[in-house]
């Protein structure tokens, strides 16, 4: 018996033959799906830009560039000294010349489709954080929880539960308060100075990633115990169990893989939510620090001048509209893919 | 049942009152306080202690919550009973100064920074408000969900199906930030109908919640845009769950039977089907109504409605303590019952769930 299951929990036994992955299995049920297909390509497209934005806008983040006016309509362009232009439009920087605002210019004179472009790389940073510790922490949080069970997992829901029970919103907004006057009275000590300074150099983003990484992960903890539990009684777990698998092995090996499909999908559908947190801290002005562009604050701006310039409304509201947009698409083509009754 | 109701929210206070004492004091923390400034000007010296005496803001922070939750004889009571506490020679020299009723009695405190007024005014003011909001934003989300989900699953798989489930995507995309600025240049700005900023109805409110020209224009003209903003994502949900809901019934023995029975294809749908086929999306009402209370933050902030979210935006950034913890607390009380009502729900539609 003893030698059996030592051989058995050798690593070179047929436990490690899959044939097929579940994950590799949605990927090519996902394939099918067009329109999750294009979401994924314009995801991948946003966080292309994202990480490459210094090269497709063609003059500096901050530029004020001082030359045109405020509240410039789309396709506004810059000439150099010509007495026709309309009053601002003179570019005092010959580099500048024929420079077109594609997108028209906000009330400082900022480009839009600038402004837009870094936008996309505080929404993508969000996402990527957010999600990421939320997968992370959310799915070893339940596994654990789940793969205990008795009167851990008892206590583990429960601070769950109890998370879960407060008004979340409320708390964001205030600990936001709290983490922004830290960021202003300069008066900060020790490590807080440091995480001040972090944070300062971020553009007020760090904050926010600590807030959005301390609450995301409870709903994900949620669906990784419920995944568990169910798996945890499934045969091939109990024939692991049966010929001596350590519980690391069965969590990697037999859970992990199988639950991964459903978290994968639901945090898909919950990266929307992270984004449109930070827009709304943004709006609101307590998210990212004035001159870091974020949709939110675009929005904000925007909204002020609605009845005169209501162009700078719509690249950052497009932009933040079809982000929520194809995450939701993927998401949903992700969980078709993950069903195996809608499978032919 | 009743027990259980009770023991639930017994077991919730403990919860609340934690909550409630880290923003007590989370607030404080933070630099800047409430009568830093009057208006413009800077108060002199004296006026800022003696206001500060009356809101016992010279009190150690333990016996501040104190004097919130218990009031100031209660607590100076426990300070002449147990004088050896730290900080009861100052809760003792000034606990006449204030006028703290304590929560335990419903008092939830002195504005501090419209003088002259109660917390407890400003709730009986902005709550409704929010209420009829949220309200009307549910009903409307109810009213589009549920048909717009039965017709997409009647007709399952053709073009009406197809870009019904387009449009819900859509609207469960298009967020709040987006569609209230949206409306508003659309509406108001450029067509001239509806009303922006502010709300219809007025107090008195019938029972303290509900608007008293409910049925006039004037109501409505404010009231629409923001409750279709608020609403759009749930009726997409509800439509989408209505949908998948009624598909699976329509596959089950029971439907097969009603249909050999030689019943009316009308019939079998609405009696049978339909009537089973709505108990999930009952119970996502539930957590639906969590999100909506804090979804009318977003939305009272867009459209200037003068309601909880909004009072509770600007008494941050005015450091108005006693209106900020206050409506926190209110806003967690709200989630527990709303949760309570899911799981009472839950009970009801589904006898299989025992609670004891």
């Amino acid at each position: 018996m003893a030698a059996a299951t030592q051989k058995a929990a050798s690593p070179t036994t047929d436990l490690d033959r899959r044939e097929r992955s579940p994950l590799g299995d949605a990927f090519r049920q996902l394939l099918k799906n067009k329109v999750a297909v294009a979401s994924g390509i314009f995801i991948i497209l946003l966080i292309f830009l994202a990480i490459f934005a210094d090269y497709f806008n063609a003059y500096a983040l901050q530029g004020f560039n001082d030359a045109l006016g405020p509240n410039q309509p789309p396709y506004a362009k810059q000439v150099l000294q010509d007495n026709n232009a309309r009053p601002g439009t003179e570019s005092k920087n010959p580099s500048l010349e024929g420079f077109v605002y594609w997108l028209g210019a906000d009330n400082l004179g900022r480009d839009l489709w600038t402004r837009t472009l870094y936008g996309t790389r505080v929404s993508m940073a969000v996402a990527l954080v957010a999600g990421t510790v939320s997968l992370v922490v959310g799915v070893t949080y339940g596994i654990v929880a789940g793969y205990l069970g008795g009167r851990a997992d008892d206590l583990m829901m429960r601070i769950v539960d109890f998370l879960y029970g407060l008004p979340l919103l409320i708390v964001v907004i205030l600990v936001q308060v709290y983490f922004k006057s830290l960021d202003r009275s300069n008066e900060a000590t020790g490590l807080v100075s440091y995480l001040v300074d972090i944070d300062q150099a971020m553009g007020g983003l760090f904050f926010i990633f600590v807030i959005l990484g301390a609450l995301s992960w409870l709903s994900m903890a949620r669906i990784a115990r419920g995944q568990t539990l169910s798996i945890k009684e499934k045969e091939f777990v109990e024939a692991a169990q049966s010929i001596g698998a350590r519980p690391q092995r069965i969590i990697f090996k037999q859970i992990l893989p199988n639950i991964l499909g459903p978290c994968l999908v639901q945090e898909t559908l919950e990266i929307p939510g992270y984004i449109l947190t930070e827009a709304f801290l943004s709006f609101i002005g307590l998210g990212v620090n004035a001159p870091t562009p974020s949709w939110g604050i675009m929005i904000n701006e925007a909204f002020q001048g609605l009845r005169s310039h209501p162009y700078a409304l719509i690249p950052p509201a497009v932009a933040l509209t079809l982000t929520v947009l194809a995450f939701n698409f993927l998401g949903d083509g992700l969980r078709d893919a993950f069903d195996p009754r809608l499978r032919e | 049942m009743f027990v259980y109701i009770i023991r639930r929210l017994l077991s919730s206070i403990p919860v609340i009152l934690l909550l409630t004492f880290v923003i007590f004091a989370l607030m404080r923390a933070i630099p800047g306080g409430p009568f830093d400034f009057a208006g413009d000007k800077s108060l002199p010296k004296a006026v800022t202690a003696n206001l500060e005496r009356r809101h016992h803001l010279d009190w150690p922070l333990g016996w501040q919550f104190s004097s919130y939750v218990l009031g100031d004889d209660i607590t100076a009571g426990i300070c002449t009973g147990l004088a050896f506490l730290p900080g009861c020679d100052a809760v003792q020299a000034t606990a006449d100064a204030g006028i703290s009723q304590g929560l335990i009695r419903g008092d939830l405190g002195m504005a501090m920074k419209q003088r002259g007024r109660t917390v407890n005014d400003l709730v009986a003011e902005s709550l409704p408000i929010s209420f009829q909001l949220g309200m009307i934003a549910l009903a409307l989300a109810i009213v589009i969900g549920i048909p717009a989900g039965i017709l997409s699953a009647l007709r399952q798989n053709t073009w009406l199906d197809y870009s019904s489930s387009f449009v819900a995507v859509l609207g469960l995309s298009i967020p709040n930030l987006v569609l209230g600025p949206l409306l508003i240049w659309l509406f108001p700005l450029t067509l001239g109908w509806f009303q922006v900023a502010t709300w219809g109805a007025k107090p008195p409110f019938i029972l303290g919640l509900f608007p008293t020209n409910f049925f006039t224009w004037e109501f409505w003209s404010h009231a629409i845009l923001p409750a279709f903003t608020l609403g759009t994502a749930f009726s997409a949900s509800i439509a989408r769950l209505t949908r998948a809901s009624l598909l699976q019934v329509i596959r089950e023995d029971y439907i097969r039977t009603a249909r050999s029975k030689g019943l009316r294809e009308r019939s079998v749908m609405l009696v049978h089907a339909l009537k089973n086929s709505l108990i999930p999306v009952i119970t996502v009402l539930g957590p639906l109504l969590v999100i909506l209370v804090t979804g009318t933050f977003v939305v009272e902030q867009i459209f200037g409605i003068p309601g909880m979210g909004k009072y509770f935006v600007t008494s941050i950034s005015s450091r108005d303590y006693p209106v900020i913890t206050s409506v926190s607390l209110i806003f967690a009380v709200l989630l527990v019952l709303a949760n309570l009502v899911v799981d009472i729900v839950y009970a009801w539609l589904d006898p299989r769930i025992q609670y004891s």
